[in-house]
């Protein structure tokens, strides 16, 4: 019977087989060379990860001034066919500045909501306020819908002169309207 | 190291290797080259250009595949050793093809002692290699821990956790196992291929 610290099988030639490839020592100059190789791939890895790293914020810069840009382009939709309008009839003229004018804080601060509820309320209200209030809803915010309810609604409330078409002061969609409103009476006065 | 202490180690290495470390890579490193090397020079029976073939295609492999190092499966060295063995068997699988293409060479056989000699021993050494790589993981371990480690039977059965005699009949079934690999391929020239699976690798001793 062998003990635990030999085996039965010692003495085999297999032993000699198996014992073979026994070394001691290594090979310093196998060792870095290796090293060296691999330490290239995990250079590589690193600056790899640096440069996806820089993609990817580069990527999130561009999707946010993409998503800016396209926040703002109703506004900037407006502005090019205004300016289109407004050179159409006075193409004979120089194009002057709008003059500026004074809006009153409190409806010119209301936002589009809040003015739908007050409809019934500014029958009253002066020719200027109401125009004034299409022309921010025409102007800044490119609501045309809006912007031609409330004009109509203040030439409901003008007079004569009021009515009467400026090329200085009136936006394009206010004179158009008021061309077609003269077109009707003319018609209507044709008419009877 | 307590075995908990070691996955938490080397998980932090891990990390470290694929975040571009190169101080985390080269601590690795220096620790383990040297048993590597040990082992791969012992799989191929002393040769030492497949040795160093092996060894370095088996460090560019590893660290290349870092990322599927799993600590908690086992040991940075054991899986080390994993790559080198499936590097050997694909070497051999290579050097096969090769010699199915050669042709013998014509005119009388040399009488130069010397290079016979050379190439005995480079037969035999290619014969060893073989027969190392056609065994079970199980088989090739205990005679890694035998031959290579220099372990005794008791050690061996400590570190297992083994009886000493569940250790010694596995040792002789191992070297069974080599003896007829090592004997087959003498006689008929021919380098077998066992196909080595899990399921004929888990020994119950």
């Amino acid at each position: 019977m062998s003990s635990p610290d030999t085996f039965e099988g010692d003495g085999d030639p297999v032993d000699a087989l198996l014992s073979a490839g026994r070394c001691s020592g290594t090979d310093d100059r196998l060792r870095q060379a290796v090293l060296g190789r691999t330490i290239g791939v995990v250079r590589r890895r690193r600056r790899l990860k640096r440069v996806a790293l820089g993609a990817a914020l580069l990527g999130c810069y561009l999707v946010g001034v993409a998503t800016t840009q396209l926040s703002r382009s109703p506004t900037g939709r407006t502005v090019g066919p205004l300016a289109q309008q407004r050179g159409g009839p006075r193409a004979s003229a120089q194009p002057t500045p709008r003059p500026s004018r004074v809006v009153p804080q409190p409806q010119a601060d209301l936002p589009a909501g809040r003015c739908n509820g007050r409809i019934a309320k500014v029958r009253q209200a002066d020719f200027d306020d109401i125009r004034r209030l299409s022309d921010r809803y025409l102007e800044r915010e490119g609501n045309v819908t809006l912007a031609l309810r409330y004009y109509a609604r203040a030439l409901n409330t003008a007079s004569a002169e009021q009515r009467a078409i400026s090329v200085e002061e009136d936006s394009w969609l206010l004179m158009a309207l008021k061309q077609a409103r003269l077109k009707e009476i003319r018609h209507d006065n044709g008419d009877s | 190291m307590d075995s908990e202490d070691r996955v938490k180690r080397d998980r932090l290495l891990r990390s470290a290797v694929l975040a571009g470390d190169e101080q985390a890579w080269e601590t690795w490193y220096g620790e383990t080259f040297d048993d590597l090397y040990r082992y791969v020079h012992w799989r191929c029976a002393g040769m030492q250009d497949q040795t160093d073939e092996i060894v370095q295609e088996t460090w560019l492999t590893a660290v290349r595949r870092v990322r599927q190092f799993d600590p908690a499966r086992g040991s940075f060295p054991a899986w080390l050793r994993g790559i080198a063995a499936n590097v050997v068997r694909n070497q051999l699988r290579r050097q096969n093809t090769a010699k199915k293409h050669m042709q013998p060479l014509a005119g009388e056989p040399s009488t130069n002692c010397t290079a016979e000699t050379v190439v005995e021993n480079r037969e035999r050494a290619e014969r060893i290699t073989t027969a190392l790589a056609a065994l079970p993981e199980r088989y090739e371990a205990v005679l890694r821990a035998k031959y290579l480690e220099d372990l005794s039977v008791a050690d061996i059965a400590a570190s297992w956790d083994q009886t000493p005699k569940a250790v010694e009949s596995l040792l002789t079934r191992a070297r069974r196992m080599f003896r007829d690999v090592y004997g087959n391929s003498e006689e008929t020239g021919r380098i077998p291929c066992h196909h080595r699976t899990p399921s004929k690798e888990t020994e119950t001793l």
